[in-house]
Order: C-alpha cells, then sequence, then structure tokens
C-alpha cells in the first residue's frame, strides 16, 4: 500500500496540485456561498489528475505491477480521501480569519463554523460514494461520473444551504459564530466526520468491486 | 522446464472470440506469437495475465497456477505492451523510482549496468525515447527485478530494420544462460525468422498451430504449376492458393503433397504460409 501511496503522489497527483489547497483562501470572500471554495478540489484537481492519468495510460501500468486490483483502488481513494481532508484543514485557518473580521455573519449562505465543516466533510463523502464507483465503473470514462458527482454535491450544498438559511430553529442552533455554539454543532461536525468515513469507504468497497471485473 | 503453460483459454467479446487458447513454452526459449491485426494476440497475452479476465481455461508459469498465486508471479514476469510509453512527459529516473519499490528481487546495479549497455540516459523522458530505446528501457526494468518470463506485446513494431535487427540478437543473448524464456507477439515474421524457437500461431481467435518453428516450416510446402495442373481435387486440399492466366500456386500441407509429377514444389517461408493461410483460395 505505501508503494502504491508513493506512486499516487510521484505519478498520479502531480505536486502542484498541492497548490491548489489554497482555494480555501476563497474563504477570505466576504459573503459569498462558501461551499463552492471545495468545489474546486473536485473540478480542478481530481477532474484533470483522473484526465491526466488516462492520458498517461496509469490504470493499464499500475495494474501491470504485482499489486492486487483492490490495492489499487484502495490506495486512489485513500489519496483522494487525503486531499480531501487537506482541503478542509487547509480552509480551517482562513475560516478562523473570517470569522474574526466578518463579525456580521454571512449574507450570502452559511457561515464557516463547525457545522459548516461538518456538511463540507459530507459533501466530499458524497462526491466519492458517486465518481470513484461511477469511474471504476469502467476505468476510463471521467466525464459523467464527475459531472453526476458534481450535481449530488450541489444539490446538497443548496440544500444545507437553504436549510439553514430558511428555517429558523436550524439557523440558531447550525448558523452561529463563536464558541457559545459549539454544543449544537460539533454534533453535525461529528456526524460529518463519520458519514465521509462511512461513504467513502462504501465508495471503496463498490469501486474495487467493480474494477475486478473491468477488461484491461 | 516448463516456464509457461496455457491450456483452453478463451474470452468472448461482443464482436469477437478467442477459442481455447493452449501453448506451452520451455524454458530458455524464444517464441513468436504470430497473427495478423486483430487475430487476438494482444487478447490473449492480457488473458494470460490477468488483465483481461478469461471466460475460461487456466495459465500456469513456473509450474504454478498464475491466478491463484498472480502477486508473486508478477514478480517474476515482466510484461510490456509495444515499449515503455505510460508517463511520457516523465523522466526515466522517475518512473524506476516507482516500479522498483514493487519489485522484492530488484536490483540497482543489474539496473545501472543495463542502462549503461543499452545506453539509456536516465534523465530523459520517456518521450524523448526512440520507440526502439523505450522497449529497451521496458527489457532493463524487467531484467532488474529479475524477470524469468518476458511477454511482450508487438516489441518490434514500429522500428527501423537495424533497431529491429538489434533487438531480435539481444533477446537470444538474453536467453543464452538457459534460464530465461520470452515470449512475444509480432506481425513481422522475418523476426521469428532470426530468432524464434517456437511460433504459436493465432488466427479468428484460434491457435493455429504452436510448434518448433522447422516443424512449422516443414509442415507446408508451396506447389505451383500451370493452371491445367489445378485439378479441384488438389483445389480442395490446399490451405490457400493464388491463380493467374498462367498458373497457379498455393500451400498444402506436406502430407496432402500429391505424388503427381510436373508440380513445382517448394519450401516456404514463414511469411508465405502466414499469407496463404489468411487469404485461402481465391476463386
Amino acid at each position: 500500500m505505501k508503494n502504491l501511496l508513493y506512486k499516487e503522489f510521484l505519478l498520479f497527483f502531480h505536486p502542484a496540485f498541492f497548490l491548489c489547497l489554497l482555494f480555501g483562501a476563497l474563504l477570505l470572500i466576504p459573503s459569498w456561498p462558501y461551499f463552492i471554495a471545495f468545489g474546486y478540489l473536485l473540478f480542478m484537481v481530481f477532474s484533470n489528475a483522473f484526465f491526466i492519468g488516462r492520458t498517461n495510460r496509469d490504470v493499464l501500468f499500475t495494474a501491470s505491477l504485482p499489486v492486487r486490483k483492490k490495492d489499487l483502488v484502495r490506495a486512489r481513494v485513500y489519496a483522494v480521501a487525503l486531499f480531501e481532508l487537506l482541503q478542509v484543514i487547509t480552509a480551517i485557518p482562513f475560516a478562523v480569519i473570517n470569522n474574526a473580521f466578518y463579525t456580521e455573519g454571512n449574507m450570502a449562505g452559511m457561515n464557516t463554523n463547525f457545522a459548516f465543516f461538518g456538511f463540507v466533510l459530507v459533501i466530499y463523502g458524497l462526491f466519492n460514494l458517486v465518481f470513484l464507483p461511477g469511474f471504476y465503473k469502467t476505468a476510463y470514462k471521467i466525464g459523467v461520473p464527475m459531472i453526476l458527482g458534481i450535481i449530488v454535491d450541489s444539490v446538497f450544498a443548496l440544500a444545507v444551504t437553504a436549510a439553514v438559511l430558511g428555517v429558523p430553529a436550524l439557523n440558531a442552533a447550525l448558523n452561529g459564530l463563536g464558541a457559545a455554539n459549539l454544543p449544537g454543532q460539533l454534533p453535525v461536525l461529528f456526524a460529518g466526520i463519520a458519514l465521509f468515513v462511512l461513504l467513502t469507504l462504501v465508495a471503496y468497497r463498490v469501486s474495487a468491486k467493480r474494477f475486478e471485473t473491468v477488461d484491461l | 522446464m516448463e516456464i509457461l503453460s496455457v491450456q483452453g483459454l478463451s474470452k468472448t467479446y461482443d464482436k469477437f472470440r478467442m477459442k481455447d487458447v493452449s501453448f506451452t513454452l520451455d524454458e530458455g526459449y524464444i517464441m513468436g506469437f504470430i497473427g495478423r491485426n486483430g487475430a487476438g494476440k494482444t487478447t490473449a497475452l492480457k488473458t494470460m495475465l490477468g488483465l483481461v479476465h478469461p471466460d475460461g481455461g487456466r495459465v500456469k508459469v513456473f509450474d504454478q497456477e498464475y491466478r491463484q498465486n498472480e502477486i508473486a508471479l508478477k514478480q517474476q514476469i515482466g510484461f510490456m505492451s509495444g515499449g515503455v510509453d505510460f508517463y511520457p512527459k516523465q523522466k526515466l529516473s522517475v518512473i524506476t523510482r516507482v516500479i522498483k519499490r514493487f519489485y522484492t528481487g530488484w536490483d540497482d546495479s543489474a539496473y545501472n549496468g543495463y542502462l549503461e549497455r543499452f545506453g539509456l540516459d536516465e534523465s530523459k523522458k520517456v518521450e524523448e525515447l526512440s520507440q526502439g530505446m523505450k522497449v529497451k528501457y521496458g527489457l532493463a526494468l524487467a531484467l532488474s527485478h529479475k524477470a524469468k518470463l518476458l511477454i511482450l506485446d508487438e516489441p518490434t513494431s514500429g522500428l527501423d530494420p537495424v533497431s529491429r535487427d538489434d533487438l531480435l540478437e539481444l533477446f537470444q543473448e538474453l536467453i543464452e544462460d538457459g534460464k530465461k524464456s520470452i515470449l512475444f507477439s509480432t506481425q513481422i515474421t522475418s523476426d521469428l525468422d532470426k530468432c524464434a524457437d517456437y511460433i504459436t500461431y493465432i488466427r479468428d481467435g484460434e491457435i493455429l498451430a504452436s510448434t518448433s518453428k522447422d516443424d512449422f516450416i516443414g509442415a507446408y510446402k508451396i506447389v505451383g504449376g500451370r493452371a491445367v495442373q489445378l485439378t479441384p481435387e488438389l483445389s480442395a486440399r490446399m490451405v490457400g492458393c493464388k491463380k493467374n492466366a498462367y498458373g497457379f500456386s498455393g500451400l498444402i500441407k506436406t502430407q496432402d503433397l500429391p505424388a503427381a509429377d510436373g508440380l513445382e514444389v517448394s519450401t516456404p517461408d514463414i511469411e508465405s504460409i502466414m499469407i496463404y493461410f489468411e487469404k485461402g483460395c481465391a476463386q
């Protein structure tokens, strides 16, 4: 697994992609639908990496090595999940700055609080669940699974934003800023972490099962 | 010792069917795998290696079931489709750095030796290598992890005659120690004349012959004569033939050779056998 991850980060994900994690700085925009900042990882980094990987014949290259097909999938899922976690972690300092400077709150969407990051993790988990098994069905078709993943994420982000901003009870519980709101928001964050892990694991299992039947 | 045994391998696609592919390869020999484009060479090789799922059949490598021991056996197999053509923008040093980690028997000094011998510069990108050098780089990788079975899909395709000859000589040199074997597919029959010990001929997904080169050539004769000598009986016996206003020539199994006088009989080369087989008897 260590060797496969080494390959993922030396060949598949070009080191320059790590610079894209700085999209977390978009949280410094005053009043914005901040969920979008986390989408760049999907439609810029993952989209490009998978298309470039296909051009580089990554799947056949990796499958020719002495590795099990399911480990090949596992390494990719780990790498994707790691990128997503790094994106969340990189965004946290910018969220702190956002909260410190924009004390009046976000006029265009949810505030970047603990619950927000819980929802971001669900967004990534849902993307993994839709995109990865979609890709590993053929191991070369990227466009449709990518679009479907982004659509599912957009619908979820819109629904969360509408619910949190539109339902006063939810707004009070989940949209507040500051430590006083921790008791209401931490469960959402933890639920987000749990769902991210769960959805990603399901994504891995389905992807590995599908890839096993693919003829290369 | 049998290094590779393929028995009854089959695979069905919508528009192509590979049927009952069976052959064996002994240690220390080169087998040429021939067939025209689309005959099923690549499918057969990929199915053997588990990259394509077979519908039936079994593969044994070093006397072990391949499917059950795939990971361990891959340590001793070098597979290459054409030359190394993945990650073309990467330097050879980067590709090697990744690949060597997967092989327990990787030998750095052997690798450096092959780089020097093949004139490969590690600081070059894959795309900067000529087709011949891409094949040699692939061989350097395979030999550095001490692969004993080299399975090469059309390694000579796209090479100029000199590079091809150079590569075929290298193949022969590699098996000199009697411990390695090479199975390579090609559609260039002169490759086989030069270096193959055995020939496996695939046509429309079926193995027509898998035997030593001498037996393969010895099994057929070319007969020729005037148009009037082409009796219906002779025509029926021939595997393939060409006719014109002055006469005919055709391929016939040696055992079916008629005793009749007056026919010109000659020994075919591999190319003639393949052409007559593929074209059949045009009416």
